[in-house]
């Protein structure tokens, strides 16, 4: 077995990311929790929560990704009332900084996951 | 801080098993485990606005999208994970879940619980969908 002690990566220019040939690592990672939402335990890439109204909140980006598509999914921790739990709703607006979170009760109403959600994301960063 | 400048990176002993050691030090993992094999960001079209390994996209019926992989899967027996974006009116009590058809193909399908039928997406509806496990 080889073994190559190195810190980092980078491609051959010096600059680009290393090719993972037909593969993507995440770009980042959350878990939130609480009615006025606040990070828990390690993340990945995130700068900042705003808890901009009931059921829902955004995610601010330290490294932004390359274009306002990034591929994003959510799942709430324990069931919540069998509610449901969205990218993003009518009233906000997914960006390559922001990720927009909405969470809703089993009636379909804005409604806090004090429980918690996982977000985690991909793409390219700019 | 030591640095390495390279393009590709392949497994010694394993061409495709490369270990790479945990945060806290205590445990080493495969590094291509770790990595997203496909993922795709579509819209009530299967129109796709972010991608990776996908091929081609079908609409197969109201509330159905098939992806098809350029890079095939080991088996059947995979991981696809997808959430919902935007929807202005039932989808707040709706579900998405996926089906792994083939080592080529999986789908993601958006059921309205309240209404019991599956649906598309409203207006700006986006469904993301990401899926690991092994790459043949």
């Amino acid at each position: 077995m080889g073994t190559l002690k190195v810190d980092t990566v980078v491609g051959s220019d010096g600059t680009s990311p290393v090719t993972l040939t037909k593969q993507s690592a995440a770009k980042g990672h959350l878990f939130s929790s609480g009615a006025t939402p606040s990070a828990q335990g390690v993340s990945l890439n995130i700068s900042s929560i705003a808890d901009t109204s009931t059921g829902n909140f955004q995610i601010s980006l330290v490294s932004a990704m390359s274009d306002n598509n990034p591929t994003v999914s959510v799942s709430q921790y324990q069931n919540q009332a069998i509610g449901n739990v969205l990218v993003y709703n009518a009233s906000q607006t997914l960006s390559s900084t922001n990720i927009p979170v909405a969470t809703y009760n089993g009636s379909g109403g804005a409604s806090d996951f004090t429980n918690g959600v996982a977000t985690v994301f991909y793409g390219d960063l700019a | 801080m030591s640095e390495i400048k390279v393009d590709s990176l392949t497994g010694k002993t394993s061409a495709g098993n490369i270990t790479v050691t945990s945060e806290g030090g205590a445990a080493t993992m495969q590094l291509q485990q770790g990595l997203a094999k496909a993922l795709s960001r579509s819209d009530n079209s299967a129109t796709l606005s972010d991608s990776l390994n996908i091929a081609s996209t079908v609409d197969v019926t109201i509330g159905q999208w098939r992806f098809n992989k350029t890079n095939v899967m080991t088996n059947a027996n995979y991981e696809v994970v997808s959430s919902a974006g935007y929807s202005i009116n039932s989808f707040t009590t709706g579900n998405t879940y996926n089906t792994p058809e083939s080592s080529t193909a999986h789908t993601m399908s958006k059921y309205n619980q309240h209404a019991q039928a599956f649906e598309d997406f409203n207006g700006n509806g986006q469904g993301n969908v990401i899926v690991h496990g092994d790459l043949a």
